[in-house]
């Protein structure tokens, strides 16, 4: 091998190095875009008395909100569910607020809510919902998926699965 | 000089390569958590048999499956199946619904025929199935699958849809042994494959750098290296590692047996560290490592030399190999999970053998790539075996760091000033000044991060990455404390009916409890004790608990019955039980934690 060759195998290490650790080191994930989910008529059930009704997530946004989609069939699901409602109640009263989307309909997930103790608004997609995970990048309809919206609707951050109470904290000491 | 040059580069270029190398890995170890595909996580085929229908799921690793959202419907008039039958399964705590029963690895479902078409050959079923994965813990929409099953139709006009001809019953069977045949060989091939792939991610991990310099210094012992000799000696090294793994997969199949004890005992790790040293003091060119020479003569053919060193070459291989299970042994267990659950020793070796392979592909192909790499012969071979021999050492310090008990910094410092010192001189004749300060420049380097290791390790500090860190958290506790002397309360139970005793009781007064796996011989556990549960914020946060430690120790029928009770592998493992004495099965872990991920566990156990 002539010097020449050595010096441009070495150049082509360096740069695969450089690129390597770029590459490595700048990945982050592209945020979603919401609008789909913002401006979606989803269905609402009260709670006690079962009159239902249509309702957007545009039109329940705080300063700080917290979109998760759930259904009952997701035990991960419902094992974060109490750590959102304590957290809601903690809160709510600084401009943040949870909106629950339940990938079912309301007859099969009151019960789980009110053994929960739920008291955060629960919107309903039972047909619409696998759509809207789609649109909001989450093509394989995976639960639980939650956005984390500005007072705008732009997504701030996103969760594939559980939330854990610490993210919970680092997002209200920075958007609140 | 053009040696010297030449061999910069080469040396310059590969690492770099390799190191380039290990930063993708890293990206696609991150991207690790991708899921996959709902068909590839939950595969399914159905087929008839005799008088049933069987359903078989094939569940990835990870994932799992719900009994209650399995269902079958017909979609073809005609056709009608009874309820489902399940095998037994793995009972999981729910919040909501007490026990759930789930299915991991494979769910086998079958259901009796009602009626089949009286004519056609086929028919299209619907079958549902809905599951999660653990590990991220997000779980799949419901899945709706179509299939379609054939059947053999009634051979003659006469004979009814249930009353099959005793003919096409015979066909039947043989149809289904196939069928079932074909679906073992594909599952068991797929844990195959998929332990090939965790074996090459490893090899990008520290667990395997202890090899390089143990395979590079056996390639070098060689009297003329060539590139195929050397690539056949990596060969001899890799097999040396896969057969002893695939004796601790038979081992681990067969009887689950406590293998970490042996991969993780001092006696192994001692007798490693002391073959390594005397491998580094043969190539410092104090002596040659050869086979005794009566069983040379009694080995060799034409080329004695080469033929010894493959021996060699598979015996370090299968030694050191030894030591690498005991920094994977977490992963390792997951890679052969599927073996022990079956409890199948083919599988068990065939795992481990793939896994083995799998962390020596990018040996082997080291191998082939030496002999373009080292220099020849002469003066410069020499100082290339010195070197090795230094990173011999550093490969037995490493294994050495493995027991707790060895102040390992000690012996960094000082190969690393003894590194620094010979770097210098080899320095001195040297013509060209650009070469010259260069290794200058690396020895002084070498020397610093020497002296900064034995000022690390006058603080009790283990890291080598890190020397000073000691030092820093060392001022810390002089102000603040941080940790602590006093042990947690622990209470040591060796049997199941001391455990029971002590939940029942926990129970009773509504105490969370954590169960703590452990043996004298995990240096995991130890290093456990040591580290997190001297941090002063770890009692605070366990101050309510109720602790107990399964101490398996001496591996016996009651240590056996406490690992299936709590349905552990083996230590370490720590399990967080409910106040109400359920387990949060999520939350229960093996292998080390640090004080950050114990306190975020025991932040989500609290009750």
């Amino acid at each position: 091998m002539t010097n020449q060759n050595k010096v441009l195998l070495l150049s082509i290490a360096i740069v695969a190095f450089v690129v390597g650790i770029a590459v490595n080191t700048s990945r982050t994930e592209p945020l979603s875009e919401a609008s789909a989910l913002l401006s979606a008529q989803l269905e609402t059930s009260d709670p006690i008395t079962g009159t239902v009704g249509t309702d957007s997530v545009q039109n329940q946004l705080a300063e700080l909100t917290l979109v998760n989609f759930w259904a009952t069939w997701c035990t991960p699901c419902r094992e974060e569910m109490p750590l959102f409602e304590a957290m809601y109640r903690l809160h709510q009263k600084d401009g943040f607020t949870i909106i629950g989307v339940a990938i079912d309909n309301p007859s099969t997930s009151q019960p789980f809510l009110d053994s929960m103790d739920i008291s955060y608004p629960i919107l309903y997609a039972e047909n619409t919902g696998m759509q809207l995970l789609e649109e909001t990048g989450n093509g394989q309809g995976l639960l639980p998926y939650s956005l984390l919206l500005d007072k705008n609707g732009n997504v701030l951050d996103q969760v594939l699965g559980k939330v854990d109470e610490a993210r919970i904290q680092a997002w209200l000491s920075e958007h609140l | 000089m053009t040696l010297t040059f030449k061999h910069l580069i080469r040396m310059a270029t590969f690492s770099l390569v390799l190191m380039s190398l290990t930063a993708q890995a890293q990206f696609w170890g991150n991207k690790k958590t991708e899921l996959l595909p709902e068909t590839e996580a939950f595969a399914m085929t159905a087929f008839i048999d005799g008088d049933q229908l069987r359903i078989q799921w094939s569940i990835a690793q990870d994932y799992y499956m719900y009994r209650d959202q399995f269902a079958v419907s017909s979609k073809t008039p005609g056709a009608e199946f009874g309820e489902l039958v399940f095998p037994q399964g793995v009972v999981e705590q729910d919040p909501e619904f007490g026990e759930v029963v789930v299915y991991f690895f494979n769910a086998d479902l079958t259901a009796p025929i009602k009626s089949l078409p009286s004519s056609g050959n086929q028919i299209e079923l619907e079958v549902l199935g809905q599951g999660c994965n653990k590990p991220v813990g997000v779980c799949y929409p419901p899945q709706t699958r179509l299939i379609t099953v054939d059947f053999v139709p009634p051979t003659t006009a006469g004979a009814s849809p249930t009353a099959t001809p005793g003919t096409s019953q015979n066909q039947q069977q043989a149809g289904f042994s196939a069928a079932s045949t074909t679906d073992l060989d594909n599952s068991f091939w797929s844990y195959v494959v998929a332990a090939f792939f965790i074996g090459i991610l490893l090899s990008f991990t520290p667990c395997v750098l202890p090899m390089i310099p143990i395979l590079l210094a056996i390639i070098a012992g060689q009297h003329k290296p060539s590139k195929l000799s050397s690539g056949l000696l990596a060969c001899c090294y890799v097999a040396g590692h896969v057969v002893v793994y695939a004796i601790a997969g038979w081992v681990l199949g067969k009887g689950g047996g406590q293998l970490q004890a042996y991969f993780q005992s001092p006696y192994v790790i001692g007798f490693v560290c002391s073959i390594l040293v005397v491998l580094a003091i043969s190539l410092f060119g104090a002596f040659k490592i050869q086979l005794p020479s009566s069983l040379q003569t009694k080995l060799s053919g034409a080329k004695p030399n080469s033929r010894s060193l493959s021996i060699t070459a598979f015996v370090l291989g299968a030694i050191s190999s030894l030591v690498v299970g005991a920094c994977v042994s977490p992963l390792l267990i997951i890679a052969i999970g599927a073996a022990i659950t079956l409890g199948d020793p083919v599988l068990g070796s065939a795992v481990m053998s793939a896994l083995a392979l799998g962390m020596g592909t990018l040996l082997i192909g080291l191998g082939f790539g030496a002999g373009w790499l080292l220099p020849k012969a002469g003066s410069w071979m020499n100082h290339v075996q010195v070197i090795l021999g230094f990173l011999v050492l550093g490969a037995a310090i490493f294994i050495a760091g493995f027991i707790d008990l060895v102040p390992v910094l000690y012996f960094w410092s000082a190969l690393l000033i003894w590194q620094g010192f010979y770097f210098w001189s080899l320095s001195t004749p040297m013509s060209s000044d650009v070469i010259k300060t260069l290794f200058r420049a690396v020895s002084v380097v070498m020397i610093i991060w020497g002296a900064a290791a034995l000022v690390g390790a006058q603080f009790g500090g283990k890291d080598i990455t890190q020397p000073l860190d000691s030092v820093r958290i060392g001022s810390i506790n002089s102000a603040g404390g941080a940790t602590i002397d006093k042990k947690l309360p622990f209470n040591r139970v060796t049997t199941v009916a001391e455990a029971t005793q002590l939940l029942e009781a926990a129970k009773a007064s509504k105490q969370p409890v954590l169960v703590d796996f452990y043996a004298d011989w995990c240096l995991d556990c130890k290093r456990m004790q040591r580290t997190t549960f001297t941090e002063q914020s770890v009692h605070i946060a366990l101050d309510n608990w109720l602790l107990i430690e399964a101490d398996v120790t001496t591996t016996n029928d009651d240590s056996e019955a406490l690992k299936k009770f709590f349905d552990v592998f083996g230590p370490p493992a720590t399990l967080f039980i409910k106040a109400n004495g359920d387990e949060h099965q999520n939350l229960r872990q093996y292998g080390y934690m640090n004080k950050d991920d114990f306190l975020t566990i025991v932040d989500q156990a609290k009750p």
